[in-house]
């Protein structure tokens, strides 16, 4: 049977095992990395060479225009994305029309935007999916072939999750891949409107603690959602310092929320709102990451406020 | 909508096999009182060609609008289809022989495996030698057999009863390559061995052959998994001694209301009580089940099997009940001895292994990784 001629388009490592698969299947025709991660494209390219199959590179938006003559060349009969870093505009969708599919990382229409993984775990949402859908000009906003569940484990962090995405990604691109080959017609369900939400990336109003909103559950969601791409969660006292590691406790503490209750080598017990409280274990300041009790070269001790 | 559909195999050496499934599937609707339920019956063949599992599936699901599906098929296929189910969001109950590891079968809320449990059963049959005092066994298993992962459960089962294998012996595929030549050289060594056998179709047959050939009056003890103890196969097969035991899934001679019903039903309209009709009389049940959550949760085939999983079964071979994390049944497994009816095989069951025996094994097994062992088959099993 003929193989489906296959491009994947994008961003780094979450494609890795993806394109591995469709190039051992034999319906990989070609492989685009948009971004500047050097290591992850250094390492396709080699990829690509040793298998014989076209490579391109592409560094900022304005050289998208290499991409529409590359895919003039291949002539590919459907191309994926996964995590590419630039908007791929309606000429170039043109070139190649209803053939374009992307795999968002947050289940769709709630989860509309650059980060989904961040979104969802901030938002202490049980279980997540791979949104496969058709691309239009709007981002992520064509009709879902289907959604890859993928549950959300008790201190997921934004790391452990999306390695679990990735590893989920290869087979959706699997399945995508023979629903095209054997399939009459591809299932398409547009995205209900009215329950669609658009994430923009994440700033630091969005990864900052607010001692006097959050109870210790959410601080401890936002914590993990920040942990690695952003190193934890941000916090202002005096100077910025980030928490990287820290565990949701409840205890009628009756204190101001952002009070430290307590602090040691290991451990700095901090009250939260609704009688909750996080017992932060790892830190991160200018100078390195440490254990929490480091939090004294800041002038913390039990009492202060971090307000 | 009344309507399910059922997804049904061929196989040389078991003729019957969608005609006992289909039947079996109809009688058990027509014993619950909904005949009415139209059944959409298709050939799959032997489940290889994956284009046409998919375009039967994708016909079902969006031409005919089904919402829910019935399939002997491998856990491969069930792969390809899983993302028709998916997006669909209708339900899929896989009907299957076993052969395979659970961890094998693709993880989705839409799916859910209802198996014969040949892996597990062959677990316990590996458990049960080092349980009669046998330590060091011999794995002897037919070419087909052995493509499958149920040949690593009983390694695991024997392991877990602190037993080792000794001695690994795969036959060929036809009858003038099917030898135990080496296991008579094996033997002749190792005399105190006991020997697990993964044998199904035709093989058992010719196993029991070769075993009455080079081991005649020897009692070799032996222990088999549920394909090969299954009934009206064991009526056509030479008795090979007096020590052959294994775990059955299930026997005709089961003395419950619901295994009375289930044979004297499906042997009335002319078919054979076995196995396969077994997994269509127990689809039946489930298919009334799915089709009334299917209702009340407005087709939405993820919360009705959340709600489904909740359920139980009475089957001819007891309780069904749902593995609470995994998308399985569970179901008794039987101990069972070969007895000799007039120079053939029959079964005795002499043990029940309750449920919670079943299941705690169940997760023992699937927690065991892999590590890269993968089954060499695509077909669904016992279809060649």
């Amino acid at each position: 049977m003929k193989k489906l001629k296959t491009v994947i388009i994008c961003g780094g490592k979450t494609a890795f095992q993806s394109i591995h698969l469709l190039a051992l299947e034999g319906n990989l025709s070609g492989v685009v990395i948009g971004g500047k991660d050097t290591e992850s494209a250094q390492m396709l390219e080699q990829f690509a060479s040793s298998s014989n199959i076209p490579f391109l590179s592409i560094h900022s938006v304005k050289d998208l225009s290499q991409l529409e003559e590359w895919i003039k060349n291949i002539q590919p009969e459907t191309i994926f994305s996964i995590n590419f870093p630039f908007i791929i505009k309606e000429d170039i969708l043109d070139l190649l029309p209803n053939k374009w599919f992307n795999f968002h990382m947050g289940p769709l229409p709630h989860y509309r935007g650059a980060m989904p993984i961040f979104e969802v775990l901030k938002a202490q949402e049980k279980e997540t999916a791979i949104a496969v859908h058709k691309m239009v000009a709007d981002t992520d906003e064509g009709p879902v072939v289907f959604q890859e569940m993928v549950q959300i484990d008790k201190n997921e962090t934004f790391g452990s999750l999306a390695i679990k995405l990735r590893e989920r990604t290869s087979l959706a691109v699997q399945n995508l891949v023979q629903m095209i080959e054997f399939g009459t017609n591809i299932p398409l369900i547009e995205q209900d409107e009215t329950l669609a939400e658009y994430f923009p990336m994440p700033e630091t109003e969005e990864t900052r603690i607010i001692w006097e909103n959050m109870n210790a559950e959410e601080i401890v969601s936002l914590i993990n959602a920040c942990n690695p791409w952003n190193f934890g969660a941000d916090v202002m006292y005096h100077q910025p310092f980030k928490i990287v590691s820290a565990t949701a406790e409840f205890d009628s503490h009756g204190a101001t929320a952002g009070t430290i209750l307590s602090m040691d080598t290991h451990s700095v017990r901090i009250a939260c709102v609704d009688d909750s409280l996080i017992n932060t274990h790892i830190i991160k300041l200018e100078s390195g990451v440490f254990q929490a009790g480091e939090l004294a070269r800041l002038s913390i001790k039990t009492g202060s406020n971090l307000n | 909508m009344n309507q399910i559909g059922i997804l049904l195999p061929r196989s040389t050496y078991y003729e019957t096999i969608g005609f006992d499934m289909f039947e079996g599937l109809r009688s058990g609707l027509k014993h619950l009182g909904r005949e009415d339920i139209k059944i959409f019956s298709e050939n799959i063949g032997f489940g290889t060609d994956q284009q046409n599992c998919y375009r039967i599936t994708e016909r079902l699901l969006m031409q005919e609008n089904l919402s829910v599906v019935f399939a002997f098929v491998s856990h491969r296929t069930a792969q390809l289809m899983r993302p028709l189910f998916i997006a669909t969001n209708r339900v899929l109950i896989v009907l299957d022989g076993g052969a395979n590891m659970p961890q094998e079968w693709p993880d989705c809320p839409n799916i859910l495996f209802h198996s014969l449990h040949n892996a597990l059963g062959n677990w316990f049959a590996g458990k049960k030698a080092v349980k009669d005092g046998y330590s060091k066994v011999g794995v002897v298993s037919g070419y087909y057999d052995g493509g499958y992962l149920q040949t690593y459960a009983g390694t695991l089962g024997l392991m877990d009863g602190g037993g080792e294998v000794v001695f690994n012996h795969a036959t060929g595929y036809k009858r003038g390559e099917f030898s135990m030549l080496p296991l008579k050289e094996f033997r002749d060594q190792h005399s105190d061995n006991a020997m697990l056998g993964i044998f199904s179709g035709d093989f058992v047959q010719w196993f029991f052959d070769e075993l009455n050939t080079h081991f005649p009056g020897e009692q070799l003890p032996i222990y088999l998994a549920p394909f090969a103890l299954e009934e009206k196969l064991l009526e056509d097969a030479a008795f090979p001694g007096e020590n052959v035991y294994g775990v059955a899934a299930w026997s005709r001679t089961f003395d419950n209301e619901e295994n009375k019903h289930f044979v004297r039903s499906v042997e009335e309209a002319g078919w054979n009580a076995n196995l396969f009709s077994l997994l269509g009389w127990e689809a039946a049940a489930m298919a009334i089940a799915l089709l009334e959550l299917m209702q009340e949760h407005k087709n939405n085939g993820r919360e009705a099997m959340k709600a489904f999983k909740q359920k139980t079964f009475d089957s001819p071979r007891g309780t069904i009940r749902f593995h609470e994390t995994a998308q399985a049944t569970l179901t008794p497994l039987y101990e069972a001895t070969l007895i000799e009816k007039e120079g053939k095989c029959d079964l005795s069951i002499t043990g029940t292994i309750q449920i919670e025996e079943v299941e705690s094994a169940f997760e023992k097994m699937i927690a065991i990784p892999l590590e890269n062992a993968i089954s060499g088959w695509y077909n669904s099993y016992a279809c060649i």
